[in-house]
Order: C-alpha cells, then sequence, then structure tokens
C-alpha cells in the first residue's frame, strides 16, 4: 500500500516539475525559432552564397571558389569604404561616450534642475528618421553662402564651404548627425546606469573632499563600465553598417568616395547590378571585421576576465 | 557667499546651460519647418538657412494631398500599420522571452544569453541577402508581412525585457505557485503589470525604429502604394520625381506623431529606460 | 479568462499578420490618373508597361490610340505604371531574375541597359525587335539604334536623338554685342566668352561635372574611351584634350563656372540657369523639356547652334542619354508578336514618332519628318521657344544629323569605368583643381586596369 502512495505521489510531483522545467522553453521559443529562422539559417546561406556567383537572369547559381574574395582585395572602393566607416566608428565611439556620460553626470546631479524636461529635449533627435534627419541636414549643409552651415562659418570670416563635396567636411557631416541623433539615447544609458552607484559613495567622497571633477573621473566612469562596454559595442556594429546617411547625401555614387560605406557597396551590387555573390561576400568580410574588432574592444574593456 | 547661494549659483549654470543645449539640439527642426514653408526652389537656390523663406507658403502641404492623389498619405498609413503590428508583435515576443531568461533556472540558460549577445553583434544588414532570398520563396516579397515578420524578436528587446526582469522579486512567483497558477497565468498575472514601465520604454523605442525604417522596406517593398514613409519620400527625390514640394512638409507631418506620442509617454518612458538599465 | 489572454494577443497577432499578407497581395496595382478610360474589351490585347518618366506613358497612350486606328483587327491597351527612378531597376532586375513580375513593356534608360545586353548570347531578358523594326530602319537615325544592339539584335528604339547642341541666351548676347553664329572652334568660343564676362558680367558656360559636358566632346573627336573588349584608354590624347579644355574654361579663362548642384539635372542647376546669369549651356537637346517645366523665366529667349569643334573634321553634335523601350521575355507568348510589332510602330512610325517633338518636347529619331511643317505647328515647345527656334532647331538637326556619333555606353566595364569617372576624375579636375586632367585620368586609367585586369 505504502508503495502504492509513493507510485501516486511521483508522478504528481513529477508532473509539477515538468510543468515547471517546460514553461521557461516555451517562454524563450520565440527567439529560438526566431534565431534559427531568421539568423542561424540566412547566416550559412550567406557564406554559400560568397563562394557563387549568380548567372545573369535565372535564379541558377554557379560555385566560383574563392573568385568574389579575390574580386574584394582589389576593390579599391572597398578599401575607401573601409576606411570611412572605420573613422566614422571612431569618431563617433571617441565623441559619443565622453560626451552624454558626462552630460548624464551633470543631469543626475542634485544641482539641477528641470530633468525630465531635460532629458526629454535631448532625445528628441533620435525620433526622426534617418533619412528625413538627412534630407534636412543636406540642406543645411548646401554649399551655397545661405546653408545653415555656411551662414554659421560666415560669422567668423569664413567663406562658404562645400561641405558634401570634399573628404574631411563629409565625414564632419556625417559625425555631426550622428552626434545630433545619439547624444540623448546614449544620456539615457548612462543615467540609467547612474541609478545603479550607490549614493553613499558619492557621500564618503564628498565628506574626503572631493571635487566634482573628481567624482566624474573617479566614482562615476569606472562604475559605468559595463554601460560603456554595451554603447561601444552597439556603437562599433551600427557604424560600420553605416547606410541611411550617406545614401540621401550621395546615393551610391560619392565624389572621391567620400561617403561609399561597405552597406552601400552591398546594396549597390546586390540590388543594382544584380551580383549576389559578390553582395554576399561583401557582407561575409563586413561580418567578420565586426566581430573581430567587437572582441578585442571586449577583451580590452576587460569583458571576459573572470573576476568580474 | 555662504555655502546656499554657491549651490544656488551652481544649480542655475547647470540648468541654463543644459537647457540650451536642448534648444539647440532642436534647430534642425525649425530649419525643416521653415523648408517646409518656402517653395521647393528657393531651398535649391539659397540651401537651407536660419531666415524667413521670401515666399511664404503653405503649397507644400496642400502638395501632401495632391501629389499623385495623395500618395503621402498611403505612405503615412502604411506606416501606421506596419508600425502598429510589429511593436504589438514585440512586445508580446520579446516580454515573454525575457521573462523566460530572466526569472526561470533553466538548463541552457546561460547559453542562450551568450547567444543572444552574440545576435546583438551581427550587423542586419549581411542578413539581408538571404533573408531577402527567404521571402521571395514564401511570396512575401512586397508584403507587409515582409518587413513585419523578421523584426518581430528582435535581440535588443529581449535583452532589455531580461535585464529588466532579473531585476524583480522571485517570491511572488513561488508562492502563486503553492497556490496553484499555472506559469502563464503568473506571467500574465504577476509580473506583466510589474513590467509596465519596461513595456511603455520598449513600445517607444521599437515603434520609433519600426516608424523610421528604411532600408529594408526599400527592398522588400516593390509598389510605390505599398512604401512607408521613410523610402516613400526618398523615392519623391528621384531625377523625375520633381516632388520636391511633398519632401518637406512629409517630413514634418512624420515627425509630428511620433514626437506627440513621445511627449504624451515621456515620463513613464525615461523611467522605464532608467529603471530597466543595463546591467553588464 | 485572463488566464487565456496570453494565446489570444498571440491568436489575434497571427491573424492580424496573416490578413495583412493576404490584403496585400489583393491590392492591385493602381494605375495612374492618366490612363485611357476605354475598359479593355476581349478582343483588345492588354500590354503592361513601367516606366520612370510619366509622359513617356501618355505618348504610349496616344501611340496605341493611332496603332488602334491604323490595326483595327489588332486592338491594344496600354496599361501604363509610373515606377519611380530607382526602384524601377531594382524591380525590374528581380522581376526578370526570378522570371516573374516583369511588365510586357519597359523602358530602360542607356546607362542601365549595360545590364540587361552586356550578357552572354541567350541570357538576355528581352526580345528582339529586328523583324519589327525592318520597315522603319530606313528612316531612323541609326546613331540611336545602335546603342541597344547586342548580339547582333536590335532590343529596342530610343525616345529621341539627344543630339548635344549649344543653346545661347540671346538677350546676353545682344547686351554683350555679340553674335554666336561666328563661333565655330573651341577657341572662338573661348575668346567670345571672354569678351561676354568683360562686357556683362555674366560667365559664358555652366560646366556639368557629370558626364553630360564631357562626353560629347570625346566623342566629337570620334574617340571611344572604352576598347571593344572593355578595356579603358582614359589615357588617351583625345580624352585628355576634352578635359583639358573643360578644366581651361574654368581655371585658365575663368569664362565658366562648375554648374551648381554639379550635373545637369539637378534643381540647382535649373534655379541657376533659369536666373539668365549664363550665356550658354551644351546638352542633349532633350534638355529643352525641361524649360517650360523648372526654368519658366527663360521663354522665348533661347537661340542654338552647333558644338563648336576643335578642329576641321570633328562632329559638331553628338548625341547623348536615351531610353528604349523594350518587349520582356515575360509577354505572352501570343501576345509577342503584337507587342513587337506595337513597340516598333510606337518609336518608328512617322506620325508616332512627331509626338516626341508635339507631345516631349524631345528632337524625333526619324531624320525624314525634320522639314515637316506640322513640326511648327503649335504644341507646347513651339508655343514656349517660338517658332523662329523652333525652325533654328530643326534646320539644325537636318544638318548635323549625320554628326551625332556617340560614346558606346554598352561595351564591358562601361558602368564600372563611368562610374569611377564621375566619382574620381571630375571632383578632382573639374568641380575643384587638386589635379590637372592629365594626371586624373593617367591615375583612373591605372586603378581601372588593375581593377579589371
Amino acid at each position: 500500500m505504502s508503495s502504492q502512495t509513493a507510485i501516486q505521489g511521483i508522478p504528481k510531483r513529477r508532473k509539477k516539475i515538468t510543468r515547471q522545467q517546460i514553461a521557461p522553453y516555451l517562454f524563450v521559443s520565440p527567439f529560438i525559432i526566431s534565431f534559427l529562422v531568421f539568423l542561424a539559417y540566412p547566416l550559412v546561406q550567406a557564406f554559400t552564397l560568397s563562394f557563387q556567383q549568380l548567372i545573369p537572369f535565372s535564379m541558377d547559381f554557379e560555385w566560383v571558389g574563392l573568385d568574389n574574395f579575390r574580386r574584394v582585395l582589389i576593390d579599391h572602393r572597398f578599401f575607401s569604404a573601409l576606411w570611412n566607416v572605420a573613422r566614422y566608428t571612431f569618431w563617433t565611439c571617441v565623441i559619443l561616450i565622453p560626451v552624454p556620460m558626462f552630460i548624464a553626470f551633470i543631469v543626475n546631479s542634485k544641482f539641477t534642475k528641470c530633468k525630465s524636461l531635460i532629458r526629454s529635449l535631448l532625445f528628441i533627435p533620435v525620433l526622426t528618421s534617418t533619412i528625413i534627419a538627412g534630407i534636412v541636414f543636406q540642406h543645411m549643409f548646401s554649399s551655397e553662402p545661405g546653408g545653415a552651415f555656411n551662414e554659421f562659418v560666415a560669422l567668423f570670416g569664413i567663406n562658404p564651404v562645400r561641405w558634401l563635396h570634399q573628404p574631411g567636411t563629409a565625414m564632419f557631416a556625417l559625425v555631426f548627425i550622428a552626434v545630433w541623433r545619439w547624444t540623448g539615447v546614449n544620456m539615457i544609458y548612462f543615467l540609467s546606469g547612474l541609478n545603479n552607484v550607490p549614493q553613499e559613495l558619492y557621500e564618503s567622497a564628498e565628506v574626503d573632499g572631493a571635487s566634482g571633477m573628481q567624482k566624474f573621473f573617479f566614482i562615476t566612469t569606472p562604475m559605468l563600465k559595463p554601460i560603456i562596454i554595451f554603447v561601444l559595442t552597439i556603437s562599433i556594429t551600427a557604424g560600420f553598417a553605416l547606410f541611411n546617411e550617406p545614401y540621401v547625401f550621395w546615393g551610391t555614387t560619392s565624389p572621391q568616395d567620400i561617403g561609399t560605406t561597405v552597406v552601400i557597396l552591398i546594396y549597390r551590387a546586390a540590388f543594382m547590378l544584380n551580383d549576389f555573390g559578390y553582395a554576399a561576400t561583401l557582407g561575409v568580410t563586413l561580418f567578420f571585421i565586426v566581430m573581430i574588432v567587437n572582441m578585442l574592444q571586449l577583451k580590452i574593456m576587460g569583458l571576459f576576465r573572470k573576476d568580474d | 557667499m555662504g555655502l546656499q547661494g554657491k549651490r544656488r549659483i551652481l544649480t542655475a549654470i547647470n540648468t541654463t546651460m543644459l537647457l540650451a543645449l536642448g534648444v539647440l539640439i532642436l534647430t534642425p527642426f525649425l530649419f525643416m519647418i521653415l523648408g517646409s514653408l518656402t517653395p521647393p526652389r528657393d531651398i535649391f537656390a539659397h540651401g537651407l538657412g536660419l531666415r524667413l523663406p521670401e515666399n511664404v507658403t503653405i503649397s507644400n502641404y496642400e502638395a501632401l494631398f495632391v501629389v499623385r492623389d495623395g500618395i503621402y498619405w498611403r505612405f503615412f498609413f502604411n506606416s501606421v500599420f506596419v508600425t502598429a503590428v510589429t511593436t504589438a508583435a514585440v512586445l508580446v515576443f520579446t516580454s515573454m522571452t525575457g521573462y523566460g531568461l530572466g526569472q526561470y533556472v533553466f538548463k541552457g540558460r546561460n547559453f542562450l544569453i551568450i547567444l543572444l549577445l552574440c545576435t546583438m553583434m551581427v550587423p542586419g544588414t549581411i542578413l539581408l541577402l538571404p533573408i531577402f532570398r527567404m521571402l521571395m520563396t514564401f511570396g512575401l516579397i512586397d508584403t507587409h508581412a515582409g518587413i513585419i515578420l523578421p523584426a518581430m524578436v528582435p535581440s535588443f528587446a529581449i535583452f532589455f525585457f531580461r535585464q529588466f526582469c532579473v531585476g524583480l522579486p522571485k517570491d511572488f512567483a513561488e508562492a502563486a505557485r503553492i497556490d496553484g497558477a499555472g506559469e502563464t497565468r503568473i506571467f500574465t498575472q504577476i509580473y506583466v503589470p510589474m513590467m509596465m514601465p519596461a513595456y511603455g520604454a520598449m513600445a517607444i523605442l521599437t515603434g520609433m525604429g519600426v516608424w523610421n525604417d528604411f532600408l529594408w522596406p526599400m527592398i522588400v517593398l516593390r509598389t510605390t502604394e505599398m512604401l512607408t514613409i521613410a523610402p516613400g519620400l526618398l523615392m519623391s527625390m528621384s531625377p523625375y520625381g520633381n516632388q520636391w514640394d511633398i519632401i518637406f512638409a512629409g517630413s514634418v507631418m512624420s515627425v509630428v506623431p511620433i514626437v506627440i506620442l513621445f511627449l504624451f509617454n515621456q515620463r513613464a518612458f525615461i523611467d522605464g529606460l532608467t529603471v530597466g538599465g543595463v546591467k553588464g | 479568462m485572463k488566464k487565456r489572454i496570453l494565446p489570444l494577443i498571440l491568436a489575434i497577432l497571427m491573424a492580424v499578420t496573416l490578413l495583412a499578407a493576404c490584403a496585400d497581395e489583393s491590392t492591385p496595382a493602381t494605375t495612374d490618373g492618366d490612363t485611357p478610360a476605354a475598359p479593355p474589351s476581349d478582343d483588345v490585347t492588354v500590354l503592361t508597361m513601367w516606366s520612370f518618366v510619366e509622359t513617356h506613358l501618355e505618348y504610349f497612350y496616344r501611340a496605341a490610340d493611332l496603332w488602334n486606328a491604323a490595326n483595327p483587327d489588332r486592338q491594344v491597351y496600354i496599361d501604363g505604371q509610373h515606377v519611380p527612378w530607382g526602384q524601377i531597376w531594382e524591380n525590374l532586375q528581380m522581376a526578370l531574375t526570378v522570371g516573374e513580375g516583369a511588365p510586357d513593356l519597359i523602358d530602360i534608360e542607356i546607362g542601365q541597359a549595360e545590364m540587361y545586353l552586356n550578357v552572354p548570347p541567350g541570357h538576355v531578358p528581352l526580345l528582339p525587335q529586328n523583324d519589327a523594326l525592318a520597315p522603319y530602319l530606313p528612316y531612323l537615325v541609326m546613331a540611336r539604334v545602335d546603342p541597344y544592339t547586342a548580339h547582333g539584335n536590335i532590343y529596342g528604339v530610343c525616345y529621341h536623338i539627344g543630339a548635344v547642341m549649344m543653346f545661347y541666351n540671346q538677350s546676353l548676347f545682344d547686351e554683350a554685342g555679340l553674335d554666336w553664329r561666328e563661333i565655330v572652334t573651341w577657341d572662338d568660343f573661348i575668346a567670345m566668352g571672354q569678351l561676354m564676362k568683360e562686357r556683362t558680367g555674366a560667365y559664358m558656360v555652366n560646366l556639368d561635372s557629370n558626364l553630360f559636358g564631357w562626353h560629347p566632346l570625346v566623342a566629337q573627336q570620334h574617340f571611344q574611351y572604352v576598347s571593344e573588349d572593355g578595356q579603358p584608354r582614359l589615357d588617351s590624347p583625345e580624352a585628355i584634350r576634352a578635359l583639358q579644355l573643360m578644366h581651361d574654361m574654368i581655371y585658365v579663362y575663368e569664362i565658366a563656372r562648375v554648374m551648381p548642384g554639379y550635373e545637369l539635372d539637378s534643381e540647382e542647376h535649373y534655379a541657376a540657369f533659369n536666373n539668365g546669369n549664363h550665356a550658354s549651356l551644351w546638352a542633349p537637346a532633350w534638355f529643352l523639356e525641361r524649360f517650360p517645366r523648372v526654368m519658366p523665366d527663360l521663354q522665348g529667349n533661347l537661340a542654338v547652334g552647333p558644338l563648336p569643334v576643335f578642329e576641321a573634321g570633328n562632329n559638331r553634335s553628338s548625341s547623348a542619354g536615351g531610353t528604349m523601350t523594350a518587349v520582356t521575355n515575360q509577354v505572352a507568348p501570343e501576345n509577342a508578336e503584337l507587342a513587337l510589332d506595337f513597340v516598333a510602330f510606337a518609336k518608328g512610325n512617322r506620325e508616332a514618332a512627331m509626338m516626341q517633338w508635339t507631345l516631349l518636347g524631345f528632337d524625333p529619331i526619324r531624320w525624314d519628318i525634320f522639314e515637316d511643317p506640322a513640326m511648327l505647328a503649335p504644341s507646347p515647345a513651339v508655343d514656349f521657344f517660338g517658332v523662329e527656334f523652333a525652325q533654328m532647331f530643326f534646320d539644325l538637326l537636318f544638318e548635323i544629323q549625320a554628326e551625332t556619333g556617340s560614346i558606346d555606353e554598352m561595351r564591358p566595364h562601361s558602368f564600372h569605368i563611368r562610374e569611377h569617372i564621375i566619382q574620381h576624375v571630375m571632383p578632382a579636375t573639374i568641380r575643384a583643381n587638386d589635379m590637372s586632367p592629365a594626371e586624373a585620368l593617367a591615375e583612373a586609367q591605372e586603378i581601372l586596369e588593375r581593377e579589371l585586369d
């Protein structure tokens, strides 16, 4: 008899355990399905395509071995593009981490009023699409003396600048839009991190007579490291995948390749030249570059350190 | 000067500087509005600068209703539809997943989290072609489903919800289980209400992203009547388009709804974002 | 009750998504408002057509009326759709690659045509028009047929010659007391340009820094900068001479300016030329179509002459730009012959070709109508430019019809080479004085040789 109760008890308990065990898998199933369908499978496909070439006006592909990769190596536009996005990513990281962090620090300070208004104002630019921002900035960066930026430099007696037609100023324009758009968002990320910094740390520092700057460098910055890593990672990924703004400014052909990015070349190869294989190869190359840069960054920032 | 006075001055400096920055950052919107009131030919002749247009006109706004029988509003409502459906789907799927990863301990959880972080590093554009081919196979090119489906489970949103859920107490679930509540019920009745700030924040972030998305709709959507606002407006810039008059007015009209939506919810939104936070 | 909320939301979502997909498929492609109202009946063959220019569709609707009047037993109806530039090429490439979704008739711009014609024989996704065009060929300016010929087949015909001419702002010449008719060579042009600038302060010419400025000057020397097997020949004397001339006009003689907006078809250039501060412009004749629309202030004030030459024996014109109308291989087999006959008729028939001027304002491709009095009858172009101008224009066309040889844009690698010139050579030499034309062209030659191995 006692064995029977045991038997009755086991399935009951087992059933409950099972339900609780299965539940999380059901909950995460959307991610698993979407990962398999929209990430893993396409990724494999992208790699396969990079060894193939589309036969014109058919759905047939022929294997071409490493031909596409060889083409990447002699494509001067690819290297211009890579150089452009690398510089762009560098500048956006250099500006878009310290500046928003500092702003967040001030916003968070107890000596600041109208906090929520300020947060909202700074956040508004990111609500506009890059396309629309691009169109507006394109005309603000007009070469004519009446463009906003030329009006501004005229205040210092500088002659009208052909902003979008020279390498240096073109990069400036791209970085400027990025800073304009993303300062608010990155500030919000840092604000969220600041909420997790224990107030006691600041208070004890104040007791020790630390200045505002000292607090920023010796308490805030180290405490925000996880956020910095997060922002760096998404900035690198987004920077190397730059497309919208240069596409609005120059389409796929920019003077001296000042606005050519890797994704613009991918778009051009795939959807303008029907060169699917080469487009996929450019994509795979970009993938490896971004991965390597991110891994290096994470290693330097010490994410993989065991003691974290 | 006493400590009190010093503090007051510091407060004044901080606040004015930040407010000035906030106003400065809004100037492009001023230019956009000025542009929408200027005849396109004047913008091309002089660039877009800080001066009142010589010939103020509202004809650009009228053009929104006139150009190609008001095609702009087709773009607009396509955007509304796609944004609403995608955002709803994203909220449901990613909050589920985030909750699963944040509240349960199960075999493979850490693997999934690492996988999730890795997917965030993959530049989406390299998947453009294979996903495009896949959609082609299923006949989803030139359909709104073609832009909605691949966007339904973004890793970024999962990660956000996961971070949010990690911070929520587990005792409620235990108590409810003892009372015999099912897992679905625990989620929908106990945790979903607690996650409301996170939903608010993600709704705006996702909605904004979809509303402004460009490359993918441009590739997937093939018929002009199917286009959403961003690619639709850019198409009007084509050399033979000659629809410059709708561009600035159209831009203003596309920014307005999302700014209004944001201003109404900004408190909940920013609180949601900052509470959720991103913890390494 | 509430327990079911999640599955419910999911179910609704799925339904909405699916519905969206279905709704999308059932939405018919709406056509433009100006499609002829006549509903197609059973004995009328419907042909679908895409174009990136709305007036091209209008042209085809009217051509269909002409055709139907002449062929009561082979009626056609054109179901036209305007697809914006950019989108049209993406859609067409995809449709022709996948094997479905392409229209029966398609407008292909000359710069894009290479993508469809420069493929191995048997892969061209268009139908040859040789037989259908045969009756019209003796009357067509062949320079406008050759670009659309591949593997011995003609795949389409242009809407115009695109003869490059010199357009003069007459009132500026009157003001300066100069007569542009005295210009024969480029040296004359420069000399008069200096007088013009001295006397009126106006620049003699606005230079396109895309290819519409340079191409005609290369072509008029009977030179092709891409060899037949697709090798660049940019460091040749002809190519350098043409670019040097443009460069010197700006930076040595200072009689020219780079166009605002940098190219012929840019809103900035329209605005600048409309101001009347530029004495001349060399452009393909189809550019006339832009004046009534976007440069209205120049009404009645234009004169037209031949392109100056470097030396005797050079062509006094060339042709540039263009769009062919092709029949795709996705036309229903039973309609193929009708589609081919109709398209050939639409471009080659005498009355239809007249519409290239009377409706579109282009220089028509049939040389036998240049001297037809009907061309001087009221039409949008004649009303705007005046009868005197129209007379001058057609006399000139007649005179230079044998001199409209153009840069062959169909040769292998042409697209790539052109792109390189636009991106690298023009910005460094014309838009800015960073490099001498010889240097820039030699550098481009070297890079392209390496890339095209």
